[in-house]
């Protein structure tokens, strides 16, 4: 009992801490929101006056939600979806851009979020691997990918699979050579290659919608 | 990363203005070559200057020459119809598909074009 008290009472004073913490940075935020910073370059003001502010106002459709954001020019849209909204689906392999683990989709093409930074997709529509099932019901990619046993860890997979549904959706899947050209930026170090291709194949080859 | 300040001109000549104020500032597009060097610590640069809002994405054909934009995405050019062309009537020999293979993930269009072997071709 003595036990359970105690871990209870340092969960609320770590839940009062964090509350503090959260209500406090959105205070600041909203102290600190600045279209401003942006406009800052046409308006000819001096930037200098701009950097007291440190954060950006952003406004993002994530998976077909909005969200009005406040971040700092430097942080990449993999580490916004990852650390601020908690769609840890897209992973972060190298964080240079070599490997394609952290592919999202921005207005429907594909992006490396490692190498982009946030503020740069102010008003786009970002597809993370979260937003491709419906409810329950897999992405004809998913499937195909389990049912080809496309992986084996499967840290590469949630981007092999969106540069998968791009691949399909820019016609870029119409041969093996194609897919194989067209993949070549998403690395997988088990060498899933072959079942990669396959799954792509067959959802390619089915016709569905992607 | 080191922060940063960020603005996002939309004319050419606001980009510009912002850049002659800044010594250390940098233009930003696709980021490939900027993030990455920045996460590093290799580039420091105060300010970043978002150049993606700005119209410059035309691939167009003036004369005898073709005009790629600064901003016009590799997998666009590899896929544009007068660079096809180009390639199909004066480079018979390459298949356009050597463009492609830079169009994911990676390289900018002039490291493609001083770092590839075929850029001695063309």
């Amino acid at each position: 009992m003595q036990e359970n008290y105690s871990k209870e009472k340092k969960k609320s004073l770590h839940d009062s801490r964090r509350q503090f913490l959260k209500q406090s940075s959105a205070l600041a935020a909203i102290a600190m929101a600045t279209p401003v910073l942006v406009n800052a370059a046409e308006k000819q003001l001096d930037e200098k006056a701009a950097a007291y502010f440190e954060k950006v106002s952003v406004q993002l459709e994530v998976n077909g939600v909005k969200h009005q954001l406040s971040i700092e020019p430097r942080v990449t849209l993999l580490d916004l979806l990852r650390e601020q909204l908690h769609l840890t689906g897209s992973k972060k392999g190298c964080d240079y851009g070599q490997c394609g683990a952290c592919t999202v989709h921005v207005n429907g093409s594909r992006v490396l979020s490692c190498l982009s930074l946030a503020v740069m997709q102010d008003g786009k529509k970002i597809t993370t691997i979260e937003g491709l099932a419906k409810g329950e019901e897999l992405h004809p990619m998913q499937e195909a990918f389990i049912k080809h046993d496309g992986f084996q860890c499967g840290y590469c997979t949630p981007g092999q699979i969106m540069s998968a549904v791009a691949c399909i959706r820019e016609g870029h899947a119409n041969t093996e050579k194609d897919i194989k050209e067209y993949m070549s930026g998403n690395i997988c170090r088990c060498g899933a290659y072959p079942n990669i291709v396959n799954a792509i194949k067959e959802v390619k080859e089915k016709g569905v919608e992607v | 990363m080191i922060n940063f300040d960020y603005v996002r001109p939309s004319s050419q000549k606001a980009a510009i203005d912002a850049l002659n104020k800044d010594a250390s500032a940098q233009f930003i597009a696709g980021g490939t070559n900027l993030v990455d060097l920045m996460k590093r610590g290799v580039m420091v640069p105060e300010k970043i200057i978002d150049i993606t809002r700005i119209p410059l994405k035309n691939i167009e054909k003036i004369g005898n020459v073709i005009r790629i934009g600064a901003l016009a995405l590799n997998s666009e050019v590899a896929e544009h119809e007068l660079i096809l062309k180009k390639i199909a009537t004066s480079f018979p020999g390459i298949k356009s598909r050597c463009f492609t293979t830079i169009t994911q993930h990676g390289y900018s269009w002039w490291q493609y074009f001083t770092t590839h072997p075929l850029s001695l071709f063309l």
